[in-house]
């Protein structure tokens, strides 16, 4: 315990108004969907920032603890989600449970799925089945670039695969998987 | 040997071989199924085998799946917790007058210690008080020293905190700049294509392989029938044959070779006879047979028995050679001991006396000397 501390350090504490605790606020759910949360989330400029703003986002709305699955999906937030034709691109609904299914099933689950996801991002009507079981050859399920131009759609799935898979060194994953017989 | 007779012998003897040819017809149609079973589980197993070849051998030239740097996936350095503390400045303000009160404290003590032994000096009676008032207002102080500690390692822990932050952004930054996700999704297109290539190379190859076994079982199929057909066919004949001798019924075929050869060697001279010799013989033989076998089981059981009976008696001899050699170690501590009551008894007793006495040898053992010490003849070393 520090009882002896110099009276200097702690009346410059005092004088000091830019300090951290001062001007700390707790943010809870609440202040992420203000006016705060929003002008906080303006400032955030890079991919990097975002991802740092989004973890925290997830650490303090969400019951999940991994801070693995937590990192992967704000990564898909900030690189994917944010810069997509997906109706909840924008803030605060790309953090809203209600307008972000991809939210949602974190919540529930607190895991990162890939085929989930993708079924979640794809443009058709399917079914998880369609991108997971590769009785359903699930590869042709997904978007390819076919006339050199990487659409939208592909970058959100292929950025979904390569956060899903992580540091995974196997070749093929689902839904990059077909049963032949 | 009369004319008829001859040839009802001949017929016998054909009967027999063709009724051999029968049985030996029917034992290659069955063994022919169960080789064409065999060789269709073999073909089987041969095909799926050469699709996973297929598989594995395209599959080795898919390129390697793309994947993100690893820096972006790790955690970001996490903000240090916020102490819990409504006011902050007045915990500080807290430490500056504790600080002040604890100086005020060590002057005042020495005060007391260095006046308080002057007899002709009264001030002692008014710091006394004093003293305790400070006392009373360090309990502050010393009451909010562990918040105040806890407030001046966040704000540190904050300043080292926002440092790392910013070195894990600037590192993830790098890790997924506009270059990098133009890297990876173009190295996608490529997997892509490599994984398009690979189902379709596959998917042909695969096919070609079934076409080819579906080729190969219809050979084996074909086959198979041609030769069904013909041992079939031959089945056929060889009982049309037999049926058209009609010497015997059906169910005395088996005897045919064993009725001729009574006939022939002039055992009996009607079939009627020779068949029932045939039976009766086969019965003899098949009681022989049992016989034989009940003697060889009771052959067993004895041999059963005796060793059983073996067995037993190792095990009651080798109980016994421990019972004797327990009962031996048990002699051997009972002597042990009375060897030792003997030595404590000699070393308190002289009972040499006891030799030369009257008693000695017709009642008296020694014991009554032992036991008492009272014995006329007996002497103590003492």
């Amino acid at each position: 315990m520090k009882l002896f501390v110099s009276p200097k350090t702690l009346i410059s504490f005092i004088k000091d108004k830019e300090r951290y605790v001062i001007k700390e606020t707790k943010k809870d759910k609440e202040w992420y969907f203000s006016k705060e949360g929003a002008e906080a989330y303006s400032k955030q400029d890079t991919t990097g920032k975002r991802v740092a703003f989004f973890c925290e986002c997830l650490t303090n709305t969400t019951e999940v603890k991994n801070e693995g699955e937590i990192t992967k999906m704000a990564l898909l937030l900030a690189q994917g989600v944010v810069n997509s034709r997906l109706s909840y691109a924008s803030y605060p609904e790309i953090i809203d449970e209600n307008k972000n299914p991809l939210i949602l099933y974190f919540k529930k689950t607190g895991t990162f799925d890939t085929c989930t996801f993708l079924l979640l991002t794809s443009n058709e009507e399917g079914e998880l089945d369609d991108f997971s079981n590769p009785q359903k050859a699930p590869y042709k399920k997904l978007s390819y670039c076919t006339n050199g131009n990487i659409s939208e759609q592909y970058r959100l799935e292929r950025l979904i695969i390569a956060i899903g898979e992580g540091k995974n060194d196997q070749k093929l994953v689902a839904p990059y998987v077909h049963n032949f017989n | 040997m009369d004319q008829n007779k001859k040839e009802l012998i001949d017929k016998l003897y054909q009967t027999a071989n063709l009724v051999t040819e029968s049985v030996k017809t029917s034992h290659q149609i069955e063994n022919l199924k169960k080789e064409d079973k065999i060789a269709n589980q073999s073909l089987v197993n041969s095909a799926n085998a050469r699709v996973g070849e297929i598989i594995s051998t395209n599959e080795a030239k898919i390129v390697n799946r793309p994947r993100l740097p690893e820096a972006c996936f790790v955690a970001p350095p996490k903000r240090p917790r916020v102490p819990d503390c409504d006011n902050e400045k007045k915990v500080m303000l807290t430490g500056v007058f504790g600080f002040l009160m604890y100086f005020a404290f060590i002057y005042l003590g020495a005060m007391m210690i260095l006046v308080g032994t002057d007899p002709n000096f009264a001030v002692p009676y008014k710091i006394i008080p004093m003293f305790f008032i400070f006392i009373a207002l360090m309990v502050p102080w010393l009451s909010t020293g562990a918040k105040r500690a806890e407030i001046l390692d966040y704000d540190k822990n904050c300043q080292a905190y926002e440092k790392s932050l910013q070195e894990w952004v600037n590192q993830l930054d790098e890790a997924v700049n506009e270059e990098v996700r133009k890297d990876l999704y173009n190295s996608f297109v490529e997997f892509d294509k490599s994984f398009l290539s690979f189902i379709n190379e596959t998917d042909v190859a695969i096919r070609d392989n079934y076409s080819a076994y579906n080729k190969r079982k219809q050979e084996l199929q074909l086959e198979y029938i041609k030769k069904y057909n013909e041992l079939v066919e031959h089945k056929k004949e060889t009982d049309k044959e037999l049926a058209s001798i009609d010497v015997l019924s059906p169910s005395y075929y088996y005897l045919a070779l064993d009725i001729a050869d009574i006939l022939k060697s002039g055992r009996a001279d009607t079939l009627k006879e020779a068949l029932n010799l045939a039976i009766d013989d086969v019965r003899k033989e098949n009681e022989a047979e049992e016989r034989r076998r009940e003697a060889q089981r009771q052959e067993d059981i004895l041999k059963r028995q005796a060793e059983e009976e073996r067995r037993h008696n190792a095990a009651m001899e080798r109980a016994a050679r421990e019972q004797n050699d327990e009962l031996r170690q048990q002699g051997d501590e009972l002597r042990r001991q009375g060897n030792e009551m003997r030595k404590q008894y000699n070393k308190k007793y002289d009972t040499s006396m006891c030799h030369r006495c009257y008693n000695f040898g017709r009642g008296c053992d020694g014991s009554f000397v032992r036991q008492t010490g009272t014995c006329g003849s007996f002497r103590t070393l003492r």
